[in-house]
């Protein structure tokens, strides 16, 4: 298993993926200062609820599409290198799934890492009053990291799939939208697809008064309903996706 | 032999089933703005001008320019493949033809792209119960929106000509239009293809965001042709690494 974890990051190497992944992490940042400094004092007391929820937001618009060419970027060697026959003689092709997936877990642990590295950055220099709530820390990181799981699982399978990666990048554009859309709407239909996650897993929720133009941000219950759906979906998805992996014909 | 470029681009994209995606994207911004519009009736003031704020808000910010990348990478994506680069580049052709053959399409989708979604701003205007026929007005926006998108085009084509990844220069859309709204916002649209797309659109506002369309034009203009000219630079001077 180490070594065909090896070879993974060898396949990777000098593909400047972290690099770019970087590049995503400069906007959340840059949106993050902008939404800071034209917040009022109020907002920036509770600073650490408005990050939260800023962050669900732009990571809303930026994942699906980003996870999207993360999976893409992954793949390129078995798709665009049309190298997954050679491969698939030398490891067990259910192994190279798994470690495929294992590799695009890193990645995201490592970003939502550096969002939660952002929110303490900005907590330490503008110097929020309102004390963390741990707790949202954990709901922060099944929210983003979890729903951000789950996609990347998806657009691996779509990589993988498909040769032409249209399909997967289209799907991707397609996710950031949708899940854009359950912010603004209500109803189950939101359960439909993953991307709505997002929102749907999103612990603050705000006012917003008309006349003064000031947001109040407040705490709403964590939806372990929408979490148990989730989780189903993550079992379905990794054993349907994996399952369409293997009987790929190579 | 531009005409027989661009004809032979045209076949490459055949089958390619990419208009399908084209089509139905655009469909979302347009119920998500209908949406929108019903929703916050109470706040908005009723009718098409208002309905062009919402429809606008998220299509312009966020998936006009990922969408014309998506289109430019794939036009890209042949050369990429197979070798191809070596075949292309030993074809008797000037390499300003084979850039400006792919410009040529690229142009024509963020135009078609804006005709769809007026096509589809009516129709949600009318499924939003809004009487009579939308201003002249927006179209002009659009398609002035479409003038700042031949900007985006022309520097996507850049990068996916100079980038082997199919996904990376989409995903550099996305985030230039990121740093367009915030440029925009700024006060720096001029200084930026992805804000000047936005401030074409009058996103998300209903008083006019372009004070003078002669500055519009000339920066449009200035990008289009610094654009293609460093493309076509490129595919004279750099060596092709065939991928």
């Amino acid at each position: 298993m180490w070594k065909e974890w090896k070879s993974e990051w060898m396949k990777v190497r000098y593909r400047k993926i972290g690099l770019i992944l970087s590049a995503f992490l400069g906007i959340i940042i840059l949106w993050i200062v902008w939404a800071v400094r034209d917040a009022p004092q109020e907002g920036i007391w509770d600073g650490y609820r408005m990050s939260f929820l800023q962050l669900s937001l732009i990571d809303t618009i930026l994942m699906p599409t980003m996870i999207a060419m993360l999976a893409s970027r992954l793949c390129d060697a078995e798709v665009k290198g049309d190298m997954l026959k050679l491969l698939c003689t030398m490891e067990q092709k259910g192994r190279l799934f798994d470690m495929k997936l294992l590799m695009g877990s890193v990645y995201l642990v490592v970003f939502v890492a550096a969002e939660l590295g952002i929110i303490m950055g900005m907590s330490i220099l503008y110097g929020y009053g309102r004390p963390l709530e741990p707790i949202q820390v954990l709901y922060f990181v099944i929210q983003i990291y979890l729903v951000s799981f789950v996609i990347y699982l998806f657009q691996q399978v779509l990589s993988f799939f498909f040769e032409n990666q249209i399909i997967p990048l289209a799907a991707g554009l397609f996710g950031s939208f949708v899940g854009l859309f359950a912010w603004f709407f209500s109803g189950n239909l939101r359960k439909l697809f993953i991307w709505d996650f997002y929102s749907l897993l999103c612990f603050i929720h705000y006012n917003w008064d008309e006349k003064t133009r000031i947001m109040t941000y407040y705490n709403v219950p964590f939806d372990t309903g929408s979490l148990i759906a989730l989780l189903i979906i993550l079992a379905l998805g990794y054993t349907a996706g994996k399952n369409l992996f293997l009987r790929k014909e190579i | 032999m531009l005409f027989n470029c661009i004809r032979m681009e045209q076949r490459k994209l055949k089958h390619s089933y990419i208009w399908l995606v084209f089509l139905i994207i655009p469909i979302i911004p347009a119920i998500l703005g209908a949406g929108n519009y019903l929703n916050n009736l109470e706040l908005l003031k009723p009718g098409w001008l208002s309905l062009w704020t919402q429809h606008s808000l998220f299509y312009s910010n966020f998936f006009y320019a990922p969408l014309i990348a998506l289109y430019c990478a794939y036009i890209w994506r042949v050369e990429h493949l197979n070798h191809n680069w070596n075949r292309l580049m030993t074809m008797p052709v000037p390499v300003q033809d084979i850039f400006l053959s792919k410009l040529v399409l690229a142009l024509l989708c963020t135009v078609t792209l804006q005709l769809w979604v007026w096509v589809l701003f009516i129709m949600s205007g009318k499924a939003a119960g809004i009487p009579g026929m939308p201003p002249v007005q927006i179209l002009v926006w659009l398609l002035r929106g479409g003038i700042g998108g031949m900007s985006i085009a022309t520097l996507q084509l850049v990068l996916s000509m100079m980038l082997q990844s199919f996904a990376v220069p989409i995903a550099l859309a996305l985030l230039g239009s990121i740093l367009g709204l915030m440029a925009g916002n700024g006060g720096f649209g001029w200084l930026w293809p992805y804000s000047l797309m936005m401030m074409g659109m009058n996103a998300n506002r209903s008083e006019d965001m372009v004070g003078s369309p002669a500055g519009f034009g000339i920066s449009s203009a200035v990008f289009l042709l610094l654009f293609t000219g460093i493309g076509i630079w490129c595919l004279k001077k750099r060596d092709i690494t065939a991928g």
